[in-house]
C-alpha cells in the first residue's frame, strides 16, 4: 500500500523563508489524484566567462522559484477550500430550515451555505496563500511549501471519472522536512466526487446542443524578492498587474447554432447557470451543491468546426463572466463544512 | 450500573461532520460523535488509548454519555454500511493515483476492527 499525504493550513499572511504565519484552524487533508511540488532551482551558470575553458564551470546556488500543481476529484469540501484559495473567503451561513440556496431551495440544519461573490478578495496587496505539507512517506521523504498562491484553478466534468479540480501556482518557499509523522483522516468515499451526470447549464436562449463545459478561474500573482529578507528564495507573494480574478471557460457544441455565431459576434452579454447537484445527501434529503452564476457571460473567442462530409457540424466557444458594474459571478457551495477558517 | 463506554472522535480542526477514515484504523470517526470502542466488533480499548496518546493521530479518546451510547452504536454500524456502499460506487468509478490505496483503507475500515 504506497502511503503519502498532504495537509494544507491557510497562512495569515504569505509564508517565507523566515516568518511564521498564524495558520487556519481549519487543516485539510486533501484526497489528491496528484500534488507536485517544484522547487524552481535556477543555479548560476558561469559558462559565459572567459577563463579560457572548453568545458562547463560549476553551477552555484542562486535563486528559486518553487511552484505547487494539484489535481482532485471535486468533493464538497475540497472544493470550498480551492475556492477560498483563489476567490478568498466566503461568506458563510448556517442551514437552519430557514435560508434558500439560488434555486429557492431551503437549506436544512446539518448543512452550510458558502458564497463566494465577486469582486473577489481578499484585500489588499497579497492573495491569500496556505502552507502545503507534501509527504512522501514510503521514500522517507517530507516537503512544506510556504506561501503557495493560487493562480489557476479549473473545474472539469469530463463524461467519466468524476469532476476534477486542478490547480497551480507559485510558492515563497520549499523545505525538506523532517517526518511530521502525522495520520491523515479523509472523507469517507460515500462522499461522492461531483459527477457530469450531476451538472446542468442554463445557458444563451437557443444555445446549441453543448458537449462540455469547463471554467477556469485565474488569479493573477507573483512570487517577488522585495530584500526584505536574505533569501534565495522570494519573500512575498502580491497580486500582480495582469488584471481582477478571472472566470472563464470554454463551451464545445455539438451542433453549431446560429445563435452561439451571433452572441460571438455581437459580444452578447447573458445570464449562464452551471449547477451540479450531487448524489449524496447532507442532511434532511438535501444533497451537496455548487452553483456559479454569470450576470453576464459574454463569448470572447470561437471557431465552427470545419465543412466538410460529415452529419454533425458543431463549434467551439471560450467564454468569460463580465459585468459592467459589479457581481459578475457568484459561487455558491452547500456542503457539510461549517468554516473554513 | 451500565459500563463506561468510550468512543475515538476525530480530532481534525474544521472537518465536517461526516464520517472520516484514519489510514491504518478501522472504523469511520466524526468529529462531533465519538465512535465506540472496547466492545465485541469495536477497536479495542487498549488501541485506542494509543491512538489517542499518538499526537500525530487526529482521533482523540473520549467518553460517551450514558444517554449516547445506542445512538453512537447505531451511528458507527450505519456508516459502516454506507461506507462499504460508497465504496462499491467508488469503485465503478474507478481510481487513480493514490485514490487505491484510499480505496483499500477504507475498505479495511468498513470491516472494522
Amino acid at each position: 500500500m504506497p502511503s503519502g499525504y498532504v495537509r494544507e493550513s491557510y497562512e495569515s499572511i504569505p509564508g517565507n523563508e523566515t516568518n511564521s504565519p498564524t495558520l487556519s484552524t481549519k487543516k485539510l487533508f486533501p484526497p489528491i489524484q496528484s500534488v507536485q511540488p517544484k522547487l524552481g532551482a535556477k543555479p548560476l551558470s558561469r559558462d559565459d566567462e572567459l577563463r579560457n575553458q572548453d568545458e562547463p564551470l560549476p553551477v552555484i546556488t542562486d535563486a528559486y522559484e518553487p511552484s505547487w500543481e494539484y489535481k482532485s476529484r471535486a468533493y464538497p469540501d475540497v472544493t470550498g477550500w480551492r475556492l477560498k484559495h483563489i476567490c478568498g473567503a466566503p461568506t458563510t451561513t448556517v442551514g437552519n430550515g430557514i435560508i434558500t440556496d439560488p434555486d429557492g431551495v431551503v437549506i436544512p440544519t446539518g448543512a452550510f451555505r458558502h458564497v463566494f461573490k465577486a469582486p473577489f478578495g481578499p484585500s489588499g496587496a497579497s492573495p491569500l496563500t496556505t502552507q502545503m505539507e507534501a509527504a512522501y512517506v514510503d521514500q522517507g521523504t517530507f516537503f512544506r511549501l510556504k506561501g503557495c498562491a493560487c493562480a489557476e484553478l479549473g473545474i472539469e466534468t469530463p463524461e467519466e471519472g468524476g469532476a476534477s479540480l486542478s490547480a497551480s501556482g507559485p510558492a515563497n518557499h520549499m523545505a525538506r522536512i523532517a517526518d511530521p509523522a502525522l495520520s491523515p483522516a479523509f472523507e469517507t468515499l460515500s462522499i461522492r466526487p461531483f459527477v457530469r451526470g450531476n451538472l446542468t447549464l442554463a445557458w444563451l436562449s437557443g444555445s446549441g446542443t453543448s458537449q462540455d463545459f469547463s471554467l477556469s478561474i485565474a488569479n493573477p500573482v507573483e512570487a517577488v524578492r522585495s530584500l526584505g529578507i536574505a533569501s534565495k528564495f522570494p519573500d512575498i507573494m502580491e497580486k500582480s498587474n495582469e488584471g481582477p480574478i478571472v472566470v472563464s471557460g470554454s463551451i464545445p457544441k455539438r451542433q453549431l447554432d446560429p445563435d452561439d455565431y451571433d452572441a460571438l459576434l455581437n459580444a452578447t452579454g447573458f445570464a449562464a447557470t452551471a449547477k451540479w447537484v450531487s448524489d449524496s445527501i447532507i442532511a434532511t434529503a438535501y444533497p451537496y451543491k455548487l452553483y456559479v452564476a454569470m450576470a453576464n457571460c459574454q463569448y470572447v473567442d470561437g471557431d465552427v468546426d470545419a465543412l466538410q462530409n460529415q452529419r454533425r457540424h458543431g463549434a467551439s466557444f471560450s467564454w468569460k463572466s463580465t459585468t459592467p458594474s459589479t457581481g459578475s459571478t457568484t459561487i455558491t457551495l452547500v456542503n457539510a463544512t461549517a468554516d473554513y477558517s | 450500573m451500565a459500563t463506561k463506554r468510550q468512543g475515538l472522535r476525530l480530532n481534525l480542526p474544521g472537518a465536517p461532520n461526516t464520517p472520516h477514515t484514519v489510514p491504518g484504523t478501522p472504523g469511520y470517526y466524526y468529529p462531533d460523535a465519538p465512535t465506540p470502542v472496547g466492545d465485541t466488533g469495536e477497536l479495542s480499548l487498549e488501541a485506542a488509548r494509543d491512538l489517542h496518546k499518538d499526537k500525530g493521530c487526529p482521533l482523540e479518546l473520549v467518553d460517551i454519555r450514558a444517554a449516547e451510547v445506542e445512538a453512537a452504536e447505531e451511528l458507527a454500524a450505519a456508516t459502516a454500511q454506507q461506507g462499504r456502499k460508497g465504496l462499491i460506487v467508488a469503485q465503478r468509478q474507478g481510481f487513480s493515483g493514490a485514490e487505491g490505496s484510499r480505496a483499500k483503507d477504507e475498505h479495511d475500515s468498513s470491516k472494522g476492527a
